[in-house]
């Protein structure tokens, strides 16, 4: 069932200026989590706050469990929508203990009940002992689950997330998130955030929303943004891709590396082959491949990131996945072909 | 579909109504002294006027100059150099703030008088003329010495804020390049200290202009003087014209700083770091501390104890009931204006930050802009509000105590409308948008999220700036000279009045009580600066 709907919305600044968002679409089923992805600058901050109800639209019509909730120039206030916000750096209350900031917005229930909401959020994001101390005593970890307990109190039909995980270090990043899935999933919450890094994206949500300059560029499930990109910008913001024009390769089907992702054809105006890195391999000459010279290779961990010169200024990047001892160097000559199974 | 709970238009009238209150004084003034005069005025512009301006700009900028030639090197040495006694300077330099100029000059009339025989020896050795020279030239140097020395504070505080923090990146790198010490300060240091100069030079400018306990007690006519005898002498629109005047040489001033600014901008980038402090050989380290301690002395030290003395002296034949009752009035009248001060200061901050409109930003401006009219202004024009209140409002006449006590208040609450607001907007200003957002998506509504979560975190800017208020109101003189109702004091009157009858003795006592509750203010002051040692 579509809880959230949300339909041609658009959003300007100031007049005269390039629209935020021109013509924004896209549904939420109940129960799922949505990433709305782009760069800074894509419209993705500003769709959230309009969601939220921090800022206004111009136009179109956004509805939440059937009812409109807001439309052009006007909308409900952000205390009467029953929407839940994370923010960005956590915005806890610094004058209030954790107890204060989590029942900060369900302090109108009777006392029993604000004690067993509580207890079971406290639980619920692995805090029970935390209650009396204040944000300043907690680690970015905690305050996000502070932040997000917070949130949840009020029980919102939907909860919205400010790029709830950039402001953690890389290795912290991983465990929140998927303990912030679990949660959002233990919760059956639906809800709906915004962030710049593509792994967040495709590790946390149900869909995906990819925007640039506020127009949705895809909208799918993870999967199928990654590997059926509809155009070039997703096929390269998801990841490393590369392009491979059809008059450097000949025509179709006449080199080895003929593999497609996304629907054949891609971009009727570049024509060529979107291709992920991990998606070709490098054998020894004489396979019928693409014959390049090793450029450059860096060290990854379980794999290397191999560049090659393939004649002239075609480049390509090839992510090896190696079975010890086959290490590449540079200066090496190999061929590109597609992997098995990727073969079209 | 329009956003309910937006309660901006009350916010908006309020604010605005209080913008309106705020000009008043000046709309009254500029309207008045257009009225008709007789002979009052033609007497004024032939025979004191000139006089008056030349005083006034005599007076401001010899006040300014001194103040720049004590605060700015007594900043430098502190800030830069290692000498004995250096870090009880860094705060005691800050005592001289609360000792009020006219409690200061108390102490020193009788030096003055002391003066006599100096006189009648000049008059003997070298004449009539050198005899009128230095008996019109003594008191301009007392006057404009106890000004400097309880002013240059400002002057030392703003720069110091710019030599150990702000500037000591580059005063450091200065130094790596081998610039020695003097070419530091020439080359980096005073260019950089340039719009700190300004700010606090012009904050000693205008209390030098409102000043009218020492001018009076030296015998010194600038202008400030001259609008109150005008309107004791029962002339109000003369009064007004000399403090348009005023107002006119306030503008201009204004202009010529914006002028000899030009397009310099001075980006402050808050630099961390602080000046690693060079050591001075000894001899030069006794001249710096030498230094330092001479407005400490003059400025505070010397009058503080001559006070002390007194008024331990007069203990026994102290008036303790007239003394008391004084201190009542200043006490209530000082809450009284607190609480307005207070309540318009985050009404005019909150509702800008919650409707984020232009208007609102320019009602709080012309807030802050209360505290740059000229006090005599300000006492004239809300003076004759007064007076028209009292004899145009049926049954007001009766209540000429409470009309002027009011006219008091809303007096003070025009000129110290900045001292509250600065402060909370600073607080407003650390707090992230993102709190309100919260709690409004938590389920508050505007004035909620304003209650549960602004309030309780701008609460110790608030306790700041109503503590300065407080203080500034307590001490506060001219106003308040011209508005009591008949027979009513505060301290700093009866301070005033004691000193012009030659009663210094008595006088040393309420003074005294001022300077102490002064001192308390500045304890967060040198609290800050402590933490800016580290």
């Amino acid at each position: 069932m579509k809880l959230l709907e949300v339909r041609n919305v658009e959003k300007r600044y100031r007049r005269g200026d390039e629209a935020a968002l021109k013509g924004v679409s896209f549904d939420v089923t109940e129960g799922k989590i949505l990433a709305l992805v782009g760069e800074s600058g894509s419209g993705k901050t500003t769709l959230l706050r309009i969601l939220a109800g921090l800022e206004r639209m111009d136009g179109g019509e956004i509805s939440l469990d059937g009812k409109v909730i807001a439309e052009a120039g006007g909308g409900l206030a952000p205390e009467k929508r029953g929407i839940g916000l994370v923010f960005q750096h956590h915005a806890l209350f610094p004058h209030l203990t954790v107890e204060k900031n989590v029942l900060f917005g369900v302090r109108k229930r009777p006392a029993a009940e604000r004690r067993t909401t509580l207890e079971e959020l406290m639980e619920l994001v692995g805090l029970k002992g935390f209650e009396k101390r204040f944000p300043h005593e907690l680690s970015g970890g905690e305050r996000q689950r502070v932040a997000l307990a917070r949130a949840l109190a009020p029980n919102p039909r939907l909860l919205l997330m400010d790029e709830p995980f950039s402001s953690l270090d890389a290795r912290l990043r991983h465990a929140v998130r998927d303990e912030t899935r679990a949660i959002l999933k233990k919760r059956g919450a639906t809800a709906v955030f915004v962030t710049h890094d593509t792994g967040d994206a495709l590790a946390v949500a149900d869909g995906i929303v990819v925007l640039r300059k506020g127009v949705v560029q895809q909208a799918g499930a993870p999967p199928e943004v990654y590997h059926a990109p509809s155009n070039a910008y997703v096929a390269s913001f998801f990841g490393t891709c590369n392009f491979l024009p059809f008059n450097s390769l000949g025509q179709p089907g006449s080199a080895r590396v003929t593999c497609h992702i996304g629907p054949p054809g891609v971009e009727k105006e570049e024509s060529g082959l979107w291709v992920r890195p991990e998606d070709l391999e490098l054998v020894n000459p004489g396979a019928g491949g693409l014959v390049g010279v090793v450029e450059t290779v860096s060290f990854g961990g379980g794999y290397q990131d191999v560049t090659l010169r393939c004649g002239g200024d075609a480049s390509i990047k090839v992510e090896v996945r190696h079975h010890a001892p086959f290490m590449v160097a540079a200066g090496e000559k190999w061929e590109v072909v597609a992997k098995a199974g990727r073969r079209g | 579909m329009r956003e309910t709970g937006a309660d901006g238009i009350w916010i908006r009238v309020a604010a605005w109504t209080l913008a309106a209150l705020v000009l008043l004084p000046v709309l009254v003034v500029i309207w008045r002294s257009t009225g008709q005069v007789g002979r009052a005025w033609q007497d004024v512009v032939e025979n004191r006027l000139w006089g008056h301006v030349r005083h006034t700009v005599l007076l401001l900028v010899s006040v300014v100059t001194l103040a720049l030639a004590l605060g700015v090197p007594t900043a430098w040495l502190v800030s830069v150099y290692d000498f004995p006694g250096r870090r009880w300077l860094s705060w005691m330099l800050l005592l001289p703030m609360a000792m009020p100029g006219f409690v200061a000059a108390g102490a020193y009339v009788d030096v003055l008088e002391g003066l006599i025989p100096l006189y009648v020896w000049v008059r003997m050795n070298w004449g009539v003329d050198a005899f009128l020279k230095i008996q019109e030239i003594a008191p301009w140097v007392f006057a404009v010495a106890v000004l400097g020395t309880t002013l240059f504070p400002y002057v030392f505080l703003s720069c110091l804020a710019v030599f150990s923090r702000q500037a000591a990146g580059a005063l450091e790198a200065a130094r790596l390049l081998g610039a020695g010490g003097l070419r530091v300060f020439f080359t980096v240091a005073a260019p950089m200290a340039r719009p700190a100069l300004v700010a606090g030079g012009s904050l000693v400018a205008m209390e030098a202009m409102n000043d009218y306990g020492v001018v009076s007690a030296f015998g010194l006519t600038p202008l400030t003087p001259g609008i109150f005898r005008a309107w004791g002498e029962g002339e109000p629109v003369v009064a007004m014209r000399l403090a348009m005047v005023l107002l006119v040489m306030l503008g201009l001033g204004l202009i010529f700083e914006r002028w000899q600014r030009g397009r310099r901008r001075f980006a402050g980038d808050a630099a961390e770091g602080l000046v690693g402090r060079q050591k001075l050989p000894w001899w030069l380290g006794l001249g710096a501390l030498g230094f330092c301690l001479l407005p400490l002395a003059l400025g505070f030290l010397l009058p503080g104890w001559r006070l002390a003395e007194w008024a331990w002296a007069s203990r026994d034949s102290a008036e303790w009931a007239a003394h008391g009752r004084a201190a009542w009035h200043s006490f209530s009248l000082a809450g009284g204006a607190v609480l307005l001060v207070m309540a318009s200061a985050f009404l005019l901050v909150a509702g800008q930050r919650a409707l984020g409109s232009r208007s609102m930003s320019v009602a709080q401006k012309i807030g802050l802009a209360g505290y740059g009219f000229p006090s005599a202004l300000v006492a004239v024009g809300v003076g004759a509000v007064v007076v028209w209140v009292s004899r145009n409002v049926p049954g007001a006449g009766g209540l000429a105590l409470s009309a002027s006590v009011s006219g008091l208040m809303i007096a003070y609450w025009v000129r110290f409308l900045a001292v509250g607001i600065q402060p909370v907007a600073a607080g407003f200003e650390k707090l992230p948008g993102s709190l309100r957002e919260a709690a409004r998506t938590l389920g508050e509504t505007p004035s909620g999220a304003l209650w549960r979560v602004d309030l309780p975190l701008v609460w110790p800017a608030m306790i700041a700036g109503a503590t300065l208020c407080f203080i500034d109101v307590f001490k506060e003189l001219t106003l308040t000279l011209v508005l009591r109702p008949f027979d009513f004091e505060t301290l700093a009157t009866r301070t005033y009045r004691l000193t012009d009858e030659g009663r210094l003795a008595e006088a040393a006592l309420p003074g005294l009580g001022l300077v102490m509750l002064s001192l308390a203010g500045l304890i967060p002051l040198t609290r800050w600066m402590r933490l800016s040692e580290k």
